[in-house]
């Protein structure tokens, strides 16, 4: 991180020579539904860019645009500066790791591995050398004679990644590589594919609709949604100013508090009543606020903060109506007198149920989503 | 099985603890007997499938001339016949050369038919198909009589090239079926895939399309085999006395000389489809394509 505070924008896109493969006005679509419309993406050389959001966001459809397999209907992909719209799949260059991982059933792994270097008639030796090497970088030494169908998931996994990078790319492309992995080996994954990709410089595109895969892996993030990239920053900045109601939703668990403003920081939301923290908007004026449930603290009225705590800031007073154990933290649910509902996530385990509890937070961890567009206007 | 005792619990109005152990051994009986009355059927379908071949065998080892079953005595002096005569050695080789020329035409015809039908994507997709298994629709003598018809008109009556074409027309079905199951169960990412690593249309047709076909190929060209070694009705037609294939001359043989040399021919067909489905069987999982 060469920026101090993360809260900094990222840089502007499109920085001269970092731009690797730069988007312009690209759009695709079926039969006339368009599934994809994107103005302007530039993914950075040596960058890890995550594309996230959630099934039928057409994130899927851009990665099959970079690597060729849907022709967009307008725009523009380049790949270190030459126009690459009109090459077919197999002249692009690009390597491409499969959510089902797609090894040839027919071949070893060493066969697998060795597909693409074949193919681009690499001597016999160095042909050996980088099947080698390739499964070394991904530590599947010993396993080059299996077949595909003898290896475990997360095995398969790793050969595939193998074969796509023994030909050396400059981009990879991933399309939910570790939504068939379990949860363990998921995470154990991630860890790699990161080390991996800082050890090669290799520009790394990578589709999820797994959020925590997405801030734990990537450099920047892009958020679709409706075919519309909602936002592209680094995982900080996603997580903690998210640029619309949908990235905020989307990206982490968020209350949202749509309400009228009501003057002096208070907010209307139906009959519910609460203090934002914020000086506001004033009276009258609509205002869409997200807080973090990791952000709320929850006391009860006997263990009620000095005054002093208790007027910066904002609360909600409320009943608890749900509480679990969720492993490294308690999660629970106050109810707000007025009907609304707001979660909070602590670590001091909270009261017990139907306790009468005030949810406190600081105004800065509020997000104002007030002047945000709406999730959907469409 | 673990609903069974409470099933009888429920039945008696008795909550037995655990079964007492003569209805525990009367269960076992009834159950042995459940196997047994399963099993019965099947074995009797098998028998029935199976017995007029077994028939056929052992009446080619007849001793005398008669075709009386079961024979008086052994010989292999029809074996020794068959394998003797001019006649049948001509026939032998002519069916022999259709099965080869057969099976590599419509393997190769069949293949691409199925692959683009379940693969491609252009109208008339369905059309195709159809037109393709139409053979499969059309009773045989219907097709020997076309065929005879157009053959007259192109001199292809009582040629081998005749034959071979209407073989072809109708083993080709066979082959178009089982590829289409093969190239439907295709994971049309691994072509994506091969793509990806640079390869073009043909090499991903012929390095990673083709070798998962295979299963489906085989098995085409197996029943394509068969039908061209079996077919009589279009043959019968379209063929002449310089072009009598096996199973022809076996039907004349068997309306003229009723003798246990036409036994023996078909026994020797027999074994060698047979070797021949063992043979395929190991090397692939023909089974599995069927």
């Amino acid at each position: 991180m060469t920026s101090p505070d993360p809260l900094r924008p990222a840089p502007a896109p499109a920085a001269g020579p970092a731009a690797h493969v730069v988007i312009e006005e690209l759009a695709a679509g079926y039969e006339g539904t368009r599934v994809l419309d994107v103005p302007e993406l530039t993914i950075r050389r040596g960058e890890f860019l995550s594309i996230l959001g959630p099934s039928g966001c057409g994130k899927t459809t851009l990665l099959n645009a970079l690597a060729g397999f849907v022709r967009p209907s307008r725009g523009r992909i380049s790949v270190d500066g030459a126009d690459v719209t009109d090459v077919p799949p197999h002249r692009r260059g690009l390597g491409l790791v499969f959510q089902n991982y797609a090894l040839f059933p027919h071949l070893t792994v060493a066969g697998n591995v060795a597909y693409g270097l074949k193919v681009r008639r690499v001597e016999r030796a160095e042909r050996r050398e980088r099947v080698a090497e390739a499964l070394r970088l991904v530590g599947l030494e010993g396993y080059a004679d299996r077949r595909p169908r003898q290896l475990s998931g997360g095995q398969q996994q790793r050969v595939a990644v193998a074969r796509a990078l023994a030909t050396r790319p400059a981009v990879l492309l991933l399309d939910e590589p570790l939504s068939n992995l379990d949860a363990k080996l998921r995470r154990e994954m991630r860890v790699e594919l990161r080390e991996l990709q800082q050890r090669l410089g290799i520009t790394m595109v990578f589709v999820t609709h797994d959020q925590e895969e997405a801030l734990s892996l990537s450099d920047r993030i892009a958020v679709l949604n409706g075919g519309r990239v909602e936002q592209l920053d680094t995982p900080e900045r996603v997580y903690r100013a998210p640029a619309s109601r949908f990235v905020a939703e989307f990206v982490g668990a968020a209350n949202i508090l749509d309400g009228v403003a009501d003057g002096g920081g208070v907010l209307r939301i139906g009959d519910t009543v609460l203090r934002t923290g914020l000086p506001g908007p004033e009276r009258g004026r609509p205002a869409v606020l997200a807080l973090r449930p990791e952000r709320v603290r929850l006391h009860t009225a006997a263990a009620e903060p000095a005054s002093a705590d208790a007027g910066s800031g904002g609360a909600a007073s409320g009943v608890l109506g749900y509480r679990a154990f969720v492993g490294d933290a308690w999660h629970s649910e106050v109810h707000l007198a007025g009907g609304a509902t707001l979660s909070a996530r602590t670590h001091a385990e909270p009261p017990p149920l139907g306790s009468e509890v005030t949810a406190r937070w600081s105004a800065e961890d509020v997000i104002d989503l007030t002047t945000a567009p709406a999730e959907e206007a469409r | 099985m673990a609903d069974a005792p409470a099933a009888e619990r429920a039945a008696t109005g008795r909550a037995a603890a655990a079964p007492s152990r003569p209805r525990r051994l009367g269960r076992r009986i009834l159950g042995g007997a459940g196997r047994v009355a399963a099993a019965l059927p099947a074995a009797l379908v098998l028998l029935f499938l199976a017995a007029p071949m077994a028939v056929l065998a052992i009446s080619s080892l007849n001793a005398t001339a008669s075709l009386a079953f079961p024979p008086s005595s052994l010989s292999l002096r029809w074996y020794a016949e068959v394998l003797g005569s001019q006649e049948w050695a001509v026939s032998l080789r002519l069916s022999g050369l259709l099965v080869l020329l057969v099976v590599a035409t419509t393997a190769a015809l069949g293949t691409l038919a199925a692959y683009a039908v379940a693969r491609g994507d252009f109208p008339g997709r369905r059309a195709v198909a159809g037109f393709a298994l139409s053979p499969l629709m059309v009773p045989e003598i219907i097709i020997a009589l076309s065929l005879l018809y157009y053959f007259q008109g192109l001199g292809l009556v009582n040629t081998i090239a005749g034959l071979w074409l209407a073989h072809s027309v109708v083993a080709l079905p066979f082959v178009v079926r089982t590829v289409m199951v093969s190239a439907q169960n295709l994971d049309p990412t691994l072509e994506r895939a091969a793509a990806s690593l640079g390869a073009g249309r043909l090499r991903v047709f012929w390095t990673v399309t083709l070798p998962l076909l295979r299963p489906g190929i085989l098995a085409g060209a197996v029943f394509a085999a068969v039908t061209s070694l079996g077919e009589v009705a279009v043959t019968a037609l379209v063929s002449g006395a310089n072009t009598t294939t096996v199973p022809v001359r076996i039907f004349s043989a068997v309306q003229f000389e009723l003798d246990p040399s036409v036994a023996a021919i078909s026994t020797l067909l027999m074994l060698a489809s047979v070797l021949v489905m063992v043979v395929v069987d190991r090397f692939t999982h023909l089974s599995e394509a069927l």
